[in-house]
């Protein structure tokens, strides 16, 4: 099952001036453009919340498993109280 | 892409029947090759582009402004035959215009191919890119913890103006050189998500 989107929405919409509606004094986290969705998604999670620190002694996602990244992502969603979005299973049969 | 919806289906016009897609996180070369190349070929739209708002759009740059700033996040939805339907760039640590220190997503550039613009085309050949496009915005904005709120800016355009006021985008102010602010409030993205079934 996918979501359908099927209405005549066409936008030609945009603006240059990106640094107005943008907040200042974030910093951006240093990641590769490669990097994981995982690791940029928690990398970014943690630069846009600052007030959320964890207990996280290794300061290089890369060198951590998926799984623990996983189990630190659910304590961070606890902690924002963000409910990860049910999506339709990504494939198309 | 970790917990957004990565496929999607759009409405392919001419043959009356439904299309797969995929949403794509757009790097440098797709930018250059299918966006700035593909869309606007000699002999074929590029005559139609001065008219357009996106005359002076360079995706292949916008991209390259993400390498080095990783709160950009450059997307595009493409079909199985490699085309690209739709672009967008956002920015994750976008700020609230309509209340004061919340965070929100910033949708830079948003557009769609030129042949699946009526406008241009008729009858175009994909519906549904930008509405794919839009709602990956408000899914990033939900995963990040900003409630759903995205912001952009609007051309001047009545067609693109009545369609984010249909989705309850809140029209805030319309800037010197007409280009109006829009935002998506909370309320208005939780129901679009729930519409969606991605949101209980």
């Amino acid at each position: 099952m996918t979501i359908q989107f099927d209405d005549d929405f066409a936008p030609v919409t945009g603006t240059v001036d990106a640094a107005r509606y943008r907040r200042s004094g974030c910093v951006a986290p240093v990641l590769s453009y490669d990097a994981s969705d995982l690791d940029r998604h928690i990398s970014r999670l943690l630069a846009l919340h600052p007030d959320v620190t964890i207990a996280f002694r290794n300061q290089d996602l890369s060198q951590v498993d998926d799984q623990t990244k996983l189990a630190m992502l659910d304590g961070i969603n606890e902690l924002l109280v963000i409910q990860p979005l049910t999506v339709p299973a990504n494939d198309f049969a | 892409m970790l917990g957004l919806p990565e496929r999607v289906t759009l409405k392919d016009v001419a043959n009356d029947c439904d299309c797969d897609a995929t949403i794509i996180r757009l790097d440098r070369k797709l930018a250059k090759l299918a966006v700035d190349g593909g869309w606007w070929k000699e002999g074929e739209y590029l005559s139609l582009r001065k008219g357009e708002g996106d005359k002076s759009w360079n995706w292949a740059h916008s991209v390259g402004e993400c390498r080095t700033d990783s709160f950009g996040e450059p997307l595009g939805i493409q079909t199985m035959d490699g085309e690209v339907q739709g672009a967008m760039i956002l920015w994750t640590d976008g700020k609230s215009i309509t209340e004061a220190g919340k965070p929100s997503i910033f949708v830079q550039y948003l557009a769609t191919a030129p042949w699946n613009r009526e406008w241009l085309v008729k009858p175009p050949k994909f519906r549904g890119a930008g509405s794919a496009l839009l709602f990956q915005a408000v899914c990033h904005s939900w995963n990040l913890g900003f409630d759903g709120r995205v912001t952009l800016l609007s051309n001047p355009s009545e067609r693109t103006r009545e369609f984010y006021k249909k989705r309850s985008l809140t029209q805030i102010s319309i800037a010197d050189d007409g280009m109006i602010e829009f935002e998506l409030e909370p309320p208005a993205a939780q129901r679009w998500l729930r519409d969606m079934g991605v949101l209980p």
